[in-house]
């Protein structure tokens, strides 16, 4: 990928700040895929390393916070559900919206990425916390296990 | 009680039965966030299980025929725009979910009963 320039990567900062605002001004709330795949193609597509994030939510799906709790490297980024559930509890959410990036722009989910979110749903029921949708973001577009019937 | 907000994905379908846990339909009665299965998901549940009509009925207690299956089944996993549509009452629904293996006894107790009743 090519390198970003100064000033696409503050057009890009400047859209994150926006849609965060939204969110917070309760104007976008968590009620399809479509508008969050959106933001969070914003905030991890055009990264040339994986990031792994999710979004935290209340009861009616409105966005508390958005955080990346992982760096990985080209390929891959390590996951680690104890950490999840922490950054859940902080924040009293009741539900989750998982999402990464491929800097490969393949939106396909790999084995592993069905693997971690099995992990994750199950460590979240315990705490009673659902976990809506996990996305794959790319520059080219997104892909939605929930749509997919995988989660 | 607090009604919790829906994730609307188009009524796409768990592709196996482990989705299945995570869907609002196998949450328990108990739950606001709990939400009726669409004629869908129920058909969706029974083709994952690999359960025949009649076999479900015998699961579920509800008439069959040997040879013609089971009306009630049939019209549970009818479109819900049709007219002999009848949507599965929620102790059917349960036991299929447990039958499937889906939910367990321990999930639905622990909303189920309370003091406040």
């Amino acid at each position: 990928m090519t390198a970003l320039t100064a000033d696409q990567i503050a057009t890009i900062d400047s859209a994150i700040a926006i849609l965060g605002g939204l969110y917070k001004k309760q104007d976008l709330f968590a009620t399809a895929p479509d508008r969050v795949k959106q933001f969070c193609q914003v905030q991890a597509a055009h990264l040339e390393h994986e990031v792994f994030g999710v979004l935290l939510l209340d009861n009616q799906h409105q966005l508390i916070e958005s955080v990346i709790l992982f760096r990985g490297s080209l390929a891959e980024a390590s996951v680690y559900p104890r950490e999840v559930v922490k950054e859940v509890l902080s924040v009293n959410a009741g539900a989750c919206i998982f999402f990464h990036n491929h800097p490969s722009n393949l939106t396909k989910p790999s084995d592993a990425d069905r693997r971690i979110t099995t992990r994750l749903i199950d460590a979240l029921a315990l705490i009673e916390v659902r976990v809506l949708d996990h996305l794959i973001v790319t520059c080219h577009g997104a892909y939605s296990f929930a749509e997919h019937g995988l989660i | 009680m607090e009604t919790t907000a829906i994730y609307n994905t188009g009524g796409a379908l768990p592709d196996s039965l482990a989705v299945f846990r995570n869907r609002p339909c196998s949450l328990p009665f108990g739950n606001p966030a709990y939400a009726p299965p669409t004629p869908h998901e129920v058909d969706r549940l029974i083709k994952l299980a690999g359960w025949s009509q009649s076999g479900v009925a015998r699961l579920v207690g509800v008439t069959y025929n040997a040879k013609k299956g089971s009306s009630t089944i049939r019209k549970w996993r009818a479109n819900i725009d049709k007219d002999d549509y009848r949507e599965i009452p929620y102790s059917a629904w349960r036991l299929m979910l447990l039958y499937a293996g889906v939910v367990s006894i321990e999930d639905g107790l622990a909303v189920g009963i309370d003091a406040a009743g």
